[in-house]
């Protein structure tokens, strides 16, 4: 059943909860142009949305998908050389396209408004917060400047920042990246507008958090009665709190349908391998993610046939030829696929053997040894007079690797896990406590035994793009450490790189480019390969994949575990995703503030957590899986991150513990064991302590 | 009017200009004139119209030159007021530019001095018909008085007197006795030549108010200055109160002139100062207007920029600047330019460089005057690259019109030849070989010969270092090697900055650098106007040029300074003229320009040329009714 | 804030000191005989021996270093060789007319080159941002010196609007007594100082405005000029910040060529004709004043950054 866009939006009408409401914001056919020099790029093409009252849409896709560029288009608010080359939005019936300047201005911010993702720049840095949110009002609904501020601190009460009055007079960066985006949500909010759009609104947020934030946006939709857009790159965000999806690839809408339909019974099979390439925290790690080949298409070039064909196994010559139009089946659920699939894909079996990870006797060294490391770094310059503060990183951290065996490292930003990661490696030197490789300690190195033994640890770092040295070619980057530590004759290095590409399944053709000229998922490949160059025994991998996008980073994440099984790798790898670290580890630490409060294998950690933090972490991601059976908000953790100059006496998680007592005040639990392989830090364990722990007798 | 103003003194100015080259436009430059009187540039207009009372002068002082000391006998760091002579006379006036004297009788404190004793005593006798404003007659205790000072301050440091020579005056006063109150009898150690008395002494001299400033301290008791002691204390007093600029105008010392003005007004800050006429002058001609503004300049392309708005009234300016004239006339100014009176431009020889036998070579006459033919100095004068006609050629140290011009007058014992100096190399010996250049194929001694120490071979190739600005001393430099390259003379040009050749060149007081400078080129020297030149020339001169010696020279020099003989220097320039102590370039032209609506007797401004504003007599203009 | 201060000047001192000792060792084996340099090429052996030994340079070095510094202590800064004034003297009466003049001339400059830098970043690429910049590297690349002689034959020989020099007066207040005198010197500073504020100020707006929230703000509704005056001009002025810091000891003696030519003397032009006269305590003292105007002038610019942007603290 082929439709033209008229009967396309009809379809999109049926089937929706909100069906009597009349269509508060309709995209027809929309298609966009940027213009920069000779080049043109088509980031959006032939779009149709349509947004009813009380609705939240979902547009979910990767980088370079369209989604926020449509975001853009209906705010009029497109970038540089941008143009609408055809279609249209209205809005309440109005034409948006082509309206005056001065009248879309009335609509910005007024009718429409937009949530950003988070980032410090995203509000002036040197203008307080409380004008920043009133500037909006006076514009929008003019009055007082009394009235302004007066509403300003409402809606800060609303969006629940603590004590809007005080925080009113703060600037940006006194606040944490929470509190600073419901402060973004409350300057959109403050004219009380019908359409809200909000773009990546919890992108930069920690799990915990990001949980608070999303539920406050759905709160705030249905108590003030708008239609959200919700934009984002996670399909679990999206699946949490969309009333219907859309999913776009290429700048094309691939698959539009409510959300329950869209993930059980999607039939674009975009949208299909999409879903089976994203780890969960249900996943079975027996099971190698599947991982969509390729990366998607140039914007840049007139695309013809379907844009997912080249990566699609489905594909026929049909698909590279025309481009499929718009299917439509009952209940709203509409695509454009020649090909459709039936639900998700079955379950694929791994390929490579799972060795179970090889726990080590405690009679074995340990190959990783971290013993009571503890990092300061201190805070404002340095100073004649006075002491002075520092921020305390890491506070007193143990924990062994055993050869071959990897360990995840999760916990939220600023918790400390990267600055281990560094100190492991040997980039940073602790302010005490050690780090035995092999029982050798490199904290104890001199510089030039240091020099020697630094091939055997290495490190993979997040953004590869940073981490290359753009001025060199791929042969070069990777040759280098080989030549630094005068490995091999020349020949050998070259046969040792071309060997590394392979490894990582890069081309051979690779070595003449240069970084820039590769995609993430290719640069990320060639920092493994980097790191692997010097066949080190220890590899620490911090955020390997959280730059990628997500059809790329199953292609990474199925890389690293096949590497490490193959050569045998003792791994640490860190991440703020539990399920990456589940997918990639055997055991896995729990990090909050500087120190370790749970440390268990995999399966005890995720199924049977024992420290109310990490259940609470565990509880945010069940937030927003899309396939998890329920959800359940008893155990998220509330509230921000505390300082880690001052950090909490005691138990340091008691400010955010709903279990505290005046007992986590006042003596800081150790680490003790569950069970043989599993510990705690909590006076209150949600799994109760073995009696007679081995540790303590 | 010191013994040879040295060229240093000047480096500011030279530095300025050199940026001021930039605004110099299109127009052309006046065409160079020359005739008996020597003017070389533009005209002097003949005194015009009648004098009307009042109206303010003002004048453009020398850039980078402000007045720091209001006490006359100044010490050698100090800089002088402009117009010092404006409020205290020298003891003899400065004869006008032109004039074939040096000394106006007629303007002077006393009459001109009567020697005696083989030439060892002078008698001056001051006339009756100068007074200082406090009333008092200027007479001989005052020229007693300035001595005493100067002999007070040179027994402190040699420092303390600018016209300091080691054994010269005042050291070499035997006895000086006021034999009546207007009546001096000084007596030197050694018979003096009566004209070297009268230019390089006597005419140095200031009286100073030998009643008013005889004291040590403000109010003080008034000494007798004959005691030494009390010399020193009043030197002393005298010498910290006239570096006090922020009292220049309001002590009351320095009111006490005999001159036409006084200091009404001092700036410390720029230098800029204003003289309103003295009530009390006694001498001729006092002054019509009512002040005189000498303003102070960053730099001489400020001072142009005043001048073409019409807003000064004298300034003085150097060759440079000749093509800015033609738009300075359209501003109703008059100009005139001509070199100032004791000037010379020399390519100074390294008589004892080594490298490449240069020595030996040099100490050739005929080498010399075969250099000499090929320096085109009306070429250069005419050159709009050099001169653009403001400058005057220069043969030896008299200047052409004075009573000390050498015997061949104006004409040119060496003039512009190439075909004459390639002869007489021709003639002793070097031959030009296929390249050109010459080398010695008649070695010896005889006629017809190179010249001793000259082997077989020997090719005429040596350096020439020139000051890199201004860009005339580079162009006329150029233009001289150049020509010789024609005649098989191969010379290396190098521009250096000033104070490189200073430091390294002239004199040789750099030893290390003694072999690696043949010529050099610094732009002009300033000699006395008793233009002897013992003090530069003289075997064994403390500051002896390219340490010239030649006996015939020396005998000369002594003559001008020690015999009766008043013809004594006519022979010693003549000679040097002839015998090439240095290589001659053309002097340029220093131009006064002064605007039309002021007047005087036509002498007053061409003096500008003189010394820039050095020697003044600013009493002597007026406005027209 | 009071121990930031205390800090910040105990430290400078320490730098100061440090100038000075590495100034007057270097000078010290520059200059030779100062005798020689003051009383020039022409005097007498024994008059450069006097003088020497009358100011004391025949001592140790480090005997002088030490006395100097003891005198620097008492607050003198010595006598010039030349000029027969203290060296305190000398830049007292400079330094105010010299600091006026390009006090006026650094006001002007960031008047125009603050609109001039955010107008180009938001035309940017047009033909008015392209002209604006092939002016500015025009103005950059002119010598000073020409300029002000270019300004000079225009507005004051061609069109007599302006007078060619600059006001006579003692007073550092000309500027506002003389307007019309001052105006070409004041032009000509700025001209130069506007080139390289424009381009930096466009830059950094460039920055400022590729930051997310120049794009809330739009989102908010509201108008361009409210973007620029409310949220992007706080911010983008900070790189101009520090750089008008770093030019604070050009306020006292970046002026030479101004000076020059518009016959104004100022601090610029007694450096010059110090260096040309050898005089060494003015050379000396006023390249400590460079440096303590140079520490004072950083100092400046971090309190005005820490006002103009909170992120920034001044904690000792």
């Amino acid at each position: 059943m082929i439709l033209d866009s008229d009967a396309a939006q009809k379809a999109d009408t049926l089937g929706s909860p909100h069906r009597e409401d009349p269509d508060l914001l309709a995209i027809r056919d929309l298609s966009i142009e940027i213009r920069s020099g000779d080049r043109i790029v088509r980031p959006v093409s032939n779009v149709s949305l349509r947004l009813r009252r009380g609705e939240t849409l979902g547009v979910v896709g990767e980088s370079g998908s369209g989604k926020s560029m449509t975001g853009l288009a209906i705010m009029g608010m497109l970038p540089a050389g941008g143009i609408v080359t055809s279609g249209s939005i209205t809005m309440d019936g109005k034409e948006l396209i082509g309206m005056p300047e001065s009248d879309y201005r009335a609509v910005r911010g007024n009718d429409i408004a937009m949530v950003f993702q988070d980032s410090l720049s995203a509000l002036n840095p040197t203008r307080r917060i409380g004008d920043q949110v009133a500037e909006p009002i006076l514009l929008h609904l003019g009055g007082s400047k009394r009235a302004a501020r007066q509403r300003a601190e409402e809606v800060l009460a609303l969006v629940g920042l603590p004590r809007p009055s005080e925080k009113m007079n703060d600037y940006p960066h006194q606040l944490s990246g929470g509190m600073r985006q419901r402060v973004m949500i409350a300057m959109a909010l403050a004219c009380e507008p019908r359409v809200v759009i909000a773009d990546e609104p919890t992108t930069a947020l920690d799990a915990t958090i990001q949980a608070q934030i999303l539920d406050l946006l759905n709160d705030l939709k249905s108590q003030l009665g708008m239609a959200m857009i919700l934009v984002s790159h996670d399909i679990g965000v999206i699946a949490g709190h969309a009333d219907r999806v859309a999913v776009m690839y290429s700048g094309r809408v691939a698959e539009t349908g409510l959300t329950p339909t869209l993930f059980g019974d999607m039939r674009h099979r975009y949208t299909q391998s999409l879903l089976a390439s994203i780890p969960t925290i249900t996943h079975d790690k027996a099971d190698e993610l599947f991982s969509i080949p390729g990366s998607p298409p140039d914007l840049a070039m007139p695309q013809v046939g379907c844009p997912f064909a080249p990566r699609c196994a489905a594909a026929t010559d049909l698909c590279h030829e025309a481009a499929p139009g718009l299917t439509l089946e009952a209940a709203g659920h509409s695509y454009s696929c020649w090909h459709p699939a039936t639900g998700p894909s079955a379950p694929m079996r791994s390929r490579i053997a799972t060795a179970t990870a090889t726990i080590a006797g405690p009679e074995a060294t340990p190959r990783l040894s971290v013993r009571n490391l503890v990092r300061e770094y201190p805070v404002g310059g340095s100073t004649l007079f006075g002491g002075r503060k520092t921020v305390k990183a890491v506070s007193g951290v143990s924990f062994d690797v055993a050869a071959g065996e990897t360990f995840g490292l999760v916990g939220e930003s600023g918790c400390g896990k990267s600055s281990l990661g560094r100190m492991i490696v040997a980039l940073d030197r602790p302010s005490s406590g050690e780090v035995l490789l092999a029982g050798d300690s490199v904290t104890r190195m001199g510089s030039r035994e240091l020099g020697r033994r630094r091939a055997e640890l290495q490190m993979m770092f997040q953004d590869p793009l940073a981490s290359l040295n753009p001025r060199m070619r791929i042969e070069t980057i990777l040759r280098e450490p080989l030549d630094i530590q005068n490995i091999d004759t020349r020949g050998q290095r070259a046969i040792r790189v071309r060997h590394l590409l392979d490894q990582v399944g890069l081309p051979a053709g690779v070595m003449e480019r240069y970084p820039h000229e590769l995609s993430g998922g290719q640069r990320q490949r060639v920092g493994l390969a980097r790191a692997l160059a010097l066949n080190p025994l220890v590899l620490v991998a911090d955020e390997p994949v959280s730059a990628l996008d997500v059809s790329v980073r199953s292609q990474v994440l199925n890389l690293m575990r096949r590497t490490q099984h193959e050569l045998g790798l003792s791994s640490v790898v860190i991440s703020h995703d539990l399920a990456v670290v589940r997918y990639l580890a055997d055991r896995v630490g729990v990090m909050y503030l500087g120190k370790l409060v749970e440390v268990g294998t995999c399966d005890e950690v995720y199924s049977t957590p024992a420290h109310p933090y990490t259940a609470g972490l565990l509880a945010a991601v069940a937030d927003t899986d899309p396939l998890a059976a329920d959800r359940e908000n008893g155990t998220a953790v509330r509230g921000d991150l505390p300082s880690a100059i001052t950090p909490p006496s005691g138990c340091r998680f008691r400010t955010r513990c709903s279990q505290a007592s005046e007992l986590c005040a006042v003596v800081e639990p150790p680490l003790e064991s569950i069970s043989g392989t599993h510990q705690v830090a909590c006076h209150f364990p949600l799994v109760p302590k073995q009696i007679a722990s081995p540790t303590t007798t | 009017m010191t013994t040879f103003i040295t060229h240093r003194a000047l480096r500011g100015v030279v530095a300025l200009a050199a940026a001021s080259l930039l605004i110099a436009g299109c127009s052309s430059a006046e065409p160079a004139g020359s005739g008996p009187t020597g003017a070389v540039f533009g005209s002097l207009p003949t005194s015009a119209g009648e004098p009307k009372a009042g109206g303010v002068v003002t004048v453009a002082q020398a850039v980078g030159l402000a007045p720091n000391n209001f006490y006359p006998n100044r010490a050698s760091s100090d800089s002088p007021f402009s117009a010092q002579q404006a409020m205290f006379k020298y003891l003899y006036a400065a004869a006008d530019v032109g004039s074939t004297q040096s000394i106006n009788a007629d303007l002077s404190l006393a009459e001109l001095p009567k020697a005696s004793d083989e030439g060892k005593t002078f008698t001056i006798k001051m006339k009756d018909n100068y007074k200082w404003s406090d009333g008092k007659q200027v007479n001989a205790a005052d020229v007693i008085f300035s001595i005493d000072l100067i002999k007070a301050a040179i027994a402190e440091s040699p420092a303390n007197y600018y016209g300091y020579v080691l054994g010269g005056f005042p050291e070499n006063v035997v006895s000086m006795t006021a034999t009546d109150t207007d009546t001096l009898e000084l007596t030197l150690k050694d018979s003096t030549n009566p004209d070297f008395f009268l230019n390089n002494v006597a005419s140095t001299l200031i009286p100073l108010p030998s009643t008013a400033w005889n004291i040590a301290a403000a109010g003080g008791e008034h000494l007798d200055s004959t005691v030494p002691a009390n010399a020193t204390a009043i030197y002393n007093y005298l010498s910290k109160q006239g570096r006090e600029q922020s009292t220049f105008a309001s002590n009351p010392l320095w009111q006490v002139v005999n001159g036409p003005f006084r200091l009404q007004n001092f700036e410390a800050a720029t230098g800029g100062y204003t003289l309103v006429p003295n009530d009390k002058y006694t001498g001729p001609s006092p002054s019509k207007v009512e002040a005189m503004k000498f303003l102070p300049f960053t730099s001489t392309s400020a001072m142009m920029n005043q001048l073409k708005a019409g807003a000064l009234s004298v300034g003085a300016l150097d060759a440079s600047f000749a093509s800015e004239v033609t738009a300075l006339k359209q501003q109703g100014y008059n100009s005139y330019g001509r070199p100032g009176p004791t000037q010379f431009n020399p390519v100074v020889i390294n008589f004892k460089n080594t490298t490449n036998n240069f020595d030996k070579v040099i100490a050739q006459l005929y080498v010399r005057q075969a250099l000499q033919h090929l320096i085109d100095q009306p070429g250069y004068i005419k050159s709009r690259g050099i001169y653009g006609g403001a400058g005057a050629p220069s043969y030896t140290i008299g200047q052409v019109g004075t009573r000390f011009a050498p015997s061949f007058g104006d004409k040119a014992p060496y003039p512009f030849d190439p075909a004459a100096a390639a002869k007489l190399l021709t003639d002793n010996g070097w031959t030009a070989g296929s390249d050109g250049s010459r080398t010695c194929t008649s070695p010896g001694t005889g006629t017809g010969n190179c010249g001793a120490g000259i082997p077989a071979g020997q090719t005429l190739s040596f350096n020439l270092l020139y000051a890199s600005s201004p860009e005339a001393i580079a162009n006329r430099n150029t233009a001289f090697i150049s020509a010789a390259k024609q005649v098989g003379i191969t010379i290396t040009g190098e521009a250096k900055s000033l104070n490189f050749l200073y430091e390294n060149a002239d004199n040789n007081a750099a030893p290390a650098f003694k072999d690696q400078w043949a010529m050099a080129d610094e732009g002009s020297f300033n000699a006395s106007t008793y233009p002897t030149a013992s003090s530069y020339l003289k075997t064994g001169a403390s500051f002896n040029l390219g340490q010239y010696s030649d006996p015939r020279a020396d005998a000369l020099m002594t003559a001008s300074e020690r015999s009766s003989d008043p013809n004594a220097l006519v022979a010693e320039t003549t000679y040097l003229g002839e015998n090439l102590p240095y290589l001659f370039m053309p002097n340029p032209a220093n131009i006064a320009v002064w605007k039309s609506d002021i007047s005087g007797p036509p002498a007053s401004f061409a003096n500008i040329t003189r010394y820039g504003l050095g020697l003044l007599d600013p009493q002597l203009w007026y406005f027209q009714k | 804030m009071a121990w930031y201060v205390l800090r910040r000047l105990a430290i400078s001192i320490l730098v100061l000191i440090g100038i000075t000792a590495v100034v007057y060792f270097l000078l010290y084996f520059v200059q030779g005989s100062p005798g020689r340099a003051v009383l020039g090429q022409r005097a007498s052996p024994e008059s450069v021996a006097a003088f020497n030994t009358e100011h004391g340079f025949d001592r140790p070095v480090l005997v002088q270093y030490f006395s100097y510094l003891g005198q620097l202590l008492s607050g003198d800064l010595g006598q010039s060789y030349k000029l027969n004034q203290s060296v305190a003297t000398l830049l007292g009466q400079n330094a105010a007319r010299s600091a006026m003049l390009s006090l006026a001339a650094l006001v002007l400059a960031l008047v125009i080159a603050i609109p001039l830098g955010i107008w180009q970043a938001v035309k940017r690429n047009t033909v008015g941002d392209h002209l604006a910049t092939a002016a500015s590297y025009t103005l950059y690349a002119t010598p000073q010196f020409l300029l002000g002689l270019i300004l000079i034959a225009i507005f004051s020989q061609a069109i007599p609007l302006f007078p060619s020099q600059a006001s006579q007066s003692p007073s550092p207040w000309v500027i506002f007594t003389d307007p019309r005198s001052m105006t070409l010197p004041v032009i000509t500073i700025a001209l130069t100082s506007i080139a390289v504020f424009a381009r930096y100020q466009r830059t950094a707006t460039l920055e400022q405005l590729g930051q997310d929230y120049i794009k809330v703000a739009r989102a908010k509704g509201l108008p361009e000029r409210m973007i620029l005056t409310r949220h992007l001009l706080r911010n983008s002025c900070q790189p101009l910040i520090t750089l008008v810091g770093l030019s604070v000891p050009a306020l006292l003696a970046g002026n030479l060529i101004a000076e020059t030519v518009f016959n104004y003397s100022g601090l610029g032009l007694l450096f010059l004709n110090s260096l040309q006269r050898e005089d060494y305590p003015v050379l000396l003292a006023y390249t400590l004043i460079g440096g303590a105007l140079t520490v004072f002038g950083n100092f400046l610019a971090d309190v005005a950054l820490a006002i103009t942007d909170p992120r920034i603290e001044l904690s000792a």
